[in-house]
């Protein structure tokens, strides 16, 4: 019961976070459900934090980091209920509503996602290949272990020993508390992920671009089956697109929402800097959310305020990353992707064209058969926005998704074309899974990008007609 | 809303509900066939005297089968299995460690092992040996 107890205050101890840095009145406002969304990739993230520092650094007792939750939680609740006091309600969402049977769809959708979850899980408890060689296996380490050398030892280079630590340490600390290893909870982490991964770009449409639209958002990210079948993998990809679709939706918001201050700015870096604590790839993510926070504006008159929130992007992300960093540094031995390449073998790969070739074709290919969708998602993107056509002002926030989506590709792109094991095993072991990542963000950037098209009641008119 | 964009909704919404259908018959239809225990829990079963008499770090040895291709799936899954079930023990790929566990599907005599410098300490059934290098010592 422990483990279930800790996870519940897991996911207030991110709520109350998200409160005390992007404050809102006491009563339940209107941004609250994309905090709630995002409430248990934050919980989880700043648990691992604490876990890291405290047990694997500072060789504390399990004991002491549970508490240091319960500290942080009090901390952080005390912080948001001071600032409640002060602060401005949350901007309302457009006032446009969606058709019964669209959230008929969406539910229905939702539960069969929900239980082919639990069907898989159960099916295979432990997870698939990475989970028990990489994830699982680290966090086995981590709650067995006496002494924190093993896990990273290069004796076991297979096991990728240079891999972040949110997911394993997270595990560990709720396996702390449950007294023993349970695979329902290491399933509860993993369903807890997927549903930020769809709720919380569901809620961040809904309050820029109203019901119906943040509804087809939702139902389009789960129209890929396989970001459940790998979530119930208990990969890290699934909770690697949901930090990186909470940072792009957060950082929308925060960019489109002037009234909301520099908060969700900063969120939106600590989501970056934890996707970077999740896996590897996050930490090209976070360079790509910079650049795209920089680059992507419509007018010369974004820049000023791109660069003022510049400031709280980076910030946010540095506090992760500095851990990120300490362990790779400290702790871990070379990424092989690093270890096995040096300028003169990567400057051989780089000036041979057929790598590009090769790479070019897989991106084509997988593109087109990618998430096991019944149509490719290409085909389905391009046909909606033909039909439904782009908003009539779009601003550069909008259009931020995209641009982060495009650059993050294009860096995958390049590491493919670099990477030293043999291409087509790289490219056809990992290029699916790589593409997930991006997968809920390019939806809501779509999504955000679209034309209004639901119906909007006349409700400026009725509340006049009432004050007459 | 003009019928062109209520297609549009439709197409979005009919492809997504479609694919994550498809998954979901697929897996209902595959669940109640899926074997119990599932194969990590199982495979994990046969180390559990083993796990129970190793000391709480170190490193230990890994053996399978003599001939089996450094390539083979199967066979690099057991090992990784291995060290699922072992860790934090570090399990690495090698018989050059004093300490090796053998995991064997195919019959293996004591003398067979004697004879390639390997003392056979205890058999936990099912093909695990935990065996003791004696050139290791």
């Amino acid at each position: 019961m422990g483990a279930w107890f800790l996870l519940l205050f897991l996911i207030a101890l991110g709520f109350l976070g998200a409160r005390a840095v992007w404050p809102a009145p006491r009563v339940w406002s209107a941004a609250d459900p994309l905090r709630l969304a995002a409430a248990p990739a934050f919980g989880f993230g700043i648990a691992s934090g604490l876990f890291f520092v405290l047990r694997i650094l500072l060789h504390l007792e399990p004991a002491v980091v549970i508490a240091s939750v319960f500290a942080a939680l009090a901390v952080a609740g005390a912080v948001a209920w001071s600032r409640a006091r002060t602060a401005a309600p949350d901007a309302s969402a457009p006032s446009g509503s969606a058709p019964v049977w669209l959230w008929i769809l969406l539910g229905v959708g939702v539960l069969m996602a929900f239980l082919t979850y639990l069907m898989l899980h159960g099916a295979a408890p432990h997870g698939e290949w990475d989970a028990w060689s990489i994830w699982n296996l680290r966090a086995r380490f981590l709650f067995r272990a006496q002494e924190f050398v093993s896990p990273f030892s290069s004796a076991i280079e297979w096991t990728h020993p240079d891999y972040p630590l949110l997911i394993p340490s997270v595990i560990a600390l709720l396996w702390h508390a449950a007294g023993g290893e349970s695979t329902r909870i290491v399933g509860a982490v993993g369903l807890l992920f997927l549903v930020s991964a769809v709720a919380a770009p569901f809620y961040a449409v809904r309050l820029l671009r109203g019901s119906g639209l943040a509804a087809l958002c939702a139902l389009s990210i789960l129209g890929a089956s396989s970001l459940v079948r790998i979530g119930a993998s208990l990969y890290a990809d699934v909770p690697l697109a949901a930090f990186i679709v909470i940072a792009g939706s957060f950082l929308v918001y925060g960019l489109e929402v002037e009234s909301a201050g520099m908060g969700p700015v900063f969120l939106t870096g600590l989501a970056a800097g934890f996707a970077a604590w999740t896996k590897n790839e996050g930490l090209l993510f976070c360079l790509s959310l910079a650049a795209a926070h920089l680059f992507s504006v419509s007018a010369v008159s974004d820049v000023p305020r791109r660069m003022r929130t510049l400031f709280p992007l980076l910030a946010g992300m540095a506090a992760v990353i500095a851990l990120a960093g300490y362990f790779k540094i400290r702790l871990a031995p070379a990424n092989d992707l690093v270890n096995a390449s040096n300028a003169s073998i990567i400057g051989v790969r780089i000036a041979d064209s057929s790598r590009y070739w090769v790479t070019f074709w897989a991106f084509v290919s997988e593109s087109l058969t990618f998430g096991s969708i019944l149509v490719p998602p290409v085909i389905v993107f391009s046909a909606w926005l033909a039909l439904v056509r782009l908003r009539a002002l779009l601003s550069g926030a909008a259009l931020l998704p995209i641009v982060t989506v495009a650059v993050q590709l294009a860096g995958y792109f390049a590491i493919y074309v670099a990477a030293p094991n043999d291409l087509d095993w790289q490219l056809n072991t990992s290029l699916p899974r790589l593409l997930l990542h991006v997968w809920p963000l390019s939806v809501t950037g779509i999504f955000l990008i679209s034309k209004d098209i639901f119906p909007v009641p006349p409700q400026p008119e009725r509340r006049a007609a009432r004050s007459k | 809303m003009t019928p062109r964009v209520l297609g549009a909704i439709l197409f979005v919404a009919a492809v997504s509900l479609l694919s994550v259908g498809r998954l979901f018959f697929q897996v209902a239809d595959f669940y109640p066939k899926a074997p119990s225990p599932d194969g990590v829990t199982e495979f994990e079963g046969r180390f559990a005297v083993l796990r129970g008499m190793l000391p709480p770090k170190g490193i230990i040895g890994y053996m399978t089968d003599p001939d089996t291709p450094a390539a083979d799936t199967n066979a690099q899954a057991e090992y990784h299995l291995t060290q699922y079930a072992l860790a934090p023990i570090l399990v690495v790929n090698s018989s050059q460690q004093r300490f090796v566990i053998g995991n064997f599907h195919r019959a293996v005599t004591t003398g067979g092992l004697r004879d390639r410098g390997f003392k056979t300490l205890r058999e936990f059934g099912n093909g695990i040996v935990l065996l003791e290098n004696e050139k290791a010592r």
